[in-house]
């Protein structure tokens, strides 16, 4: 029977009847008006109230909620919390992440208790951006940032970047998280996203990881884990931050942070250091080699002073800017020659003494050539021998030095110029300034040729490396500025004619190689350098960006200024090369089936376009080299009021 | 209908201003070359030749390459080291280059003197 406005009041009435049948309403609790009746009436589809339920609010507390109700609904001293202050204690200042849910217990305390500052939340679109962001932020700070990813999917995506930081030594903290205990799953996400053994995947390219069980097993970790990543030689740590650890209450026990104990870098031992300036100061062309060396000005500086005492030209692999470009001794474009002259060669926290004074000819039948001379002797003053892995083979080959000195290079050099300074006699003063007067001619005759070089399809188009460095340099030499990428695809046009006597002004390449380091890497050297007022530059490559181009929104988002200019050759170019010689190996195809699988073309990919769609200012494309200059003056201006900028550059290929 | 002059020629001068406008913007709208290397026929490019000398011959340090032009060796001289190069180079065969091609790329890398600074 309906009533006069047409409802079918007897079926709403038994519902909610039905509802409150066994829940006695109190003058605390629930009046026929209160929302959850409200809510039972207008929908027909709510279920009904569980009678503990109800029952339990007949109990209830002074704020409306029972114990009971309490700890099911709420946690006031969550551990993430303790683990958001062991993070503020270690001056964590960045925590780089691609949200997801089994970190959302320390993702929510550094933004909320946290105040999200020191450490900051860093909103990357890739767990590869995350970690790359992290190696390129630790080359200019000195010091790591953290990471927050997944256990499983997002340590799967940041792999790769942890092995560049694992080859190129660079310190990266990755708090992974994960959920150890089965019943803590609360849906089938929480399943794939869970595993026994977090770091089994990358352990053959970290320094240390650990899966703590508790809160204080976590504290301690934590800090272990700064300042395993910390110890020479640096490299990328683990650890899992289970969320049974994040989420559930702290507990009334005291969490206890333990205070971080840096370990000293090791040094180089007296005899050894001794009988190697022996060697070096006996020698009439002794050759210094220095790879992933100087982590600070002190490393570059000390390296001057050594490098002048035995006016011995510096051979810079640039693993780091080790040595100023702008000095005579210089000589980086003269390797082949110099260490085909030397009787002593040092090398300094080489990654590949082998590949050094050897040469390898990618050839159908491979042929191995001795560079250096038969009877050179070779020293090696470094840490690698002290902590490396078997699985990867990022060690290189093999290699018999004469006096192999196991210490960091940066803090024994101060040791080993005492002991050559004190070795030095007056007969081989004069000797040594000899050889200073012919370096400092080689170096200017040097620097001539690469003027010259720089001058070879200077108005050409596609823009030559060349001619985009040199814009650039025009644009950036009377700032404080920073190379916050590698220069290896550039003919390193930036070594032989900018001016670098800063140990920030270059941070090296990836490591291990992997493309796709180069955009998050200096988003990360930018950020670092931002506090300082630096002008960061980046040479971008074009396949490298395509990794993970949303690198490009989190420095919009987050405001960092980066200069970015495009060496857009449309191609994976070292793969065009690599293609075209098989072919050629093979005697097939060289007309053009190298192309196939290597450009990146048809279509073009609009740079500028893709870095507007990110909130970047840009411009391009721009292939006539006359129009770099005023893209320059406009992108730094840009930069200048604290934002990214991209320039899109069509480039000759090398 | 008496015929002003001055209204009656303006469509023909505008169309006049069009289409030497047409004639003339490959050159006054000229923009990037969006043409793939894939299309390109001249076989200096086809070949591969650019991609470690550079589309003008100039070189690069990363390849090992040194320039080729503006100053060009003799052609035996060049061909030479084409068939049997030393370095980093691989070997053009006579199978895979023939000696006309070989030819096309020189005059080819001759040419190239106007892009020099």
């Amino acid at each position: 029977m309906t009533d006069q406005k047409g409802n079918d009041g007897i079926g709403r009435r038994s519902f909610v009847k039905g509802v409150f049948a066994a829940a006695p309403l109190t003058a605390v609790g629930l009046s026929r008006t209160t929302q959850a009746g409200e809510n039972a009436q207008n929908n027909s589809t709510s279920t009904s109230m569980p009678s503990q339920h109800v029952a339990d609010m007949e109990q209830g507390s002074v704020e409306g909620y029972t114990e009971a109700q309490e700890r099911k609904y709420f946690v006031n001293n969550p551990g993430a919390d303790i683990m958001v202050d062991a993070l503020k204690q270690l001056d964590i200042e960045y925590v780089a992440s691609n949200p997801g849910s089994s970190f959302r217990g320390l993702q929510e305390s550094i933004v909320t208790y946290g105040g999200n500052k020191n450490p900051e939340f860093l909103t990357c679109l890739h767990e590869e951006s995350s970690v790359g962001m992290s190696h390129g932020y630790a080359k200019i700070a000195g010091k790591p940032m953290a990471i927050a990813c997944h256990g499983t999917v997002g340590l799967q995506h940041a792999s790769m970047a942890l092995y560049n930081a694992w080859c190129d030594r660079v310190p990266v903290l990755v708090l992974a998280g994960n959920h150890i205990d089965a019943t803590q799953r609360t849906n089938r996400v929480a399943w794939a996203h869970s595993v026994q053994d977090t770091a089994h995947m990358v352990r053959d390219f970290i320094k240390w990881d650990d899966t703590p069980v508790s809160l204080q097993h976590f504290m301690e970790s934590l800090v272990r884990s700064y300042k395993i990543a910390n110890t020479p030689p640096f490299g990328p740590v683990v650890l899992t931050a289970d969320a049974h650890l994040q989420e559930k209450p702290a507990g009334e026990k005291e969490i206890h942070i333990p205070r971080l104990a840096p370990t000293t870098p090791p040094l180089g031992d007296e005899n050894s250091i001794n009988e190697a300036a022996r060697l070096l100061v006996n020698s009439e062309s002794p050759v210094l080699m220095a790879d992933k060396m100087a982590r600070t000005a002190s490393g570059v500086e000390h390296l001057v002073e050594l490098a002048e005492a035995l006016q011995a030209p510096v051979i810079d692999k640039l693993g780091r800017m080790n040595f100023p470009t702008e000095h005579y001794l210089f000589q980086f474009m003269r390797s082949r020659e110099l260490i085909g002259r030397a009787d002593v060669i040092l090398g300094l926290e080489m990654i590949d003494m082998w590949g050094s004074v050897n040469s390898v000819a990618d050839l159908a039948e491979i042929e191995t050539k001795r560079v250096a001379r038969p009877n050179a002797k070779l020293i090696s003053l470094g840490v690698g021998d002290l902590y490396l892995k078997s699985n990867y083979q990022n060690f290189g080959r093999y290699t018999p030095v004469d006096l192999s000195i196991s210490g960091d290079a940066e803090a024994s050099l101060p040791y080993l110029i005492e002991a050559v300074k004190k070795q030095v006699s007056r007969a081989g003063r004069s000797r040594i300034s000899d050889r200073g007067k012919q370096l400092r001619k080689a170096y200017e005759e040097i620097r001539n040729k690469d003027r010259e070089a720089a001058k070879l399809a200077w108005h050409g188009s596609p823009v030559t490396t060349a001619r985009l460095c040199m814009e650039i340099w025009e644009s950036i030499k009377n700032r404080d500025w920073s190379l916050v990428s590698d220069s290896i695809f550039q003919s390193n046009w930036p070594q032989r004619l900018w001016d670098m006597n800063k140990h920030y002004q270059f941070i090296g390449g990836s490591g291990g190689y992997g493309v796709g380091y180069g955009a998050p890497a200096a988003v990360g050297a930018a950020l670092a350098n931002r506090e300082h007022g630096r002008l960061s530059v980046n040479i971008q490559s074009d396949g490298d960006l395509m990794y993970a181009p949303g690198i490009l929104w989190t420095a919009a988002h987050h405001q960092i200024p980066l200069l970015s200019i495009m060496h857009n050759n449309r191609a994976y170019h070292q793969e065009t090369m690599h293609l075209q010689r098989m072919a050629l190996r093979r005697q097939r195809g060289v007309d053009g089936n190298a192309h196939i699988g290597t450009l990146i073309d048809k279509p073009m990919i609009d740079f500028a376009q893709l870095a507007k769609s990110m909130g970047i200012w840009a411009v391009g494309p721009i292939s006539n080299p006359e129009e770099l200059a005023p893209a320059l003056r406009q992108a730094i201006n840009v930069v200048d009021k604290g934002e990214p900028a991209v320039i899109d550059v069509i480039c000759e290929p090398r | 209908m008496i015929r002003n002059t001055s209204i009656w020629f303006v469509p023909q001068i505008l169309f006049c201003c069009f289409s030497a406008l047409l004639l003339i913007s490959p050159v006054l709208f000229a923009g990037v070359d969006n043409a793939s290397i894939r299309d390109k026929e001249e076989p200096y490019i086809k070949y591969g030749c650019y991609q470690c000398h550079g589309f003008k011959g100039q070189g690069a340090l990363m390849t090992g390459t040194p320039p080729i032009a503006p100053d060009v060796l003799p052609f035996e001289a060049f061909a030479e080291i084409v068939r049997r190069p030393y370095g980093k180079m691989p070997a053009y065969s006579p199978d895979v280059l023939d000696r006309a091609t070989l030819k096309q790329i020189y005059d080819h890398l001759e040419s190239i003197e106007s892009f020099v600074e």
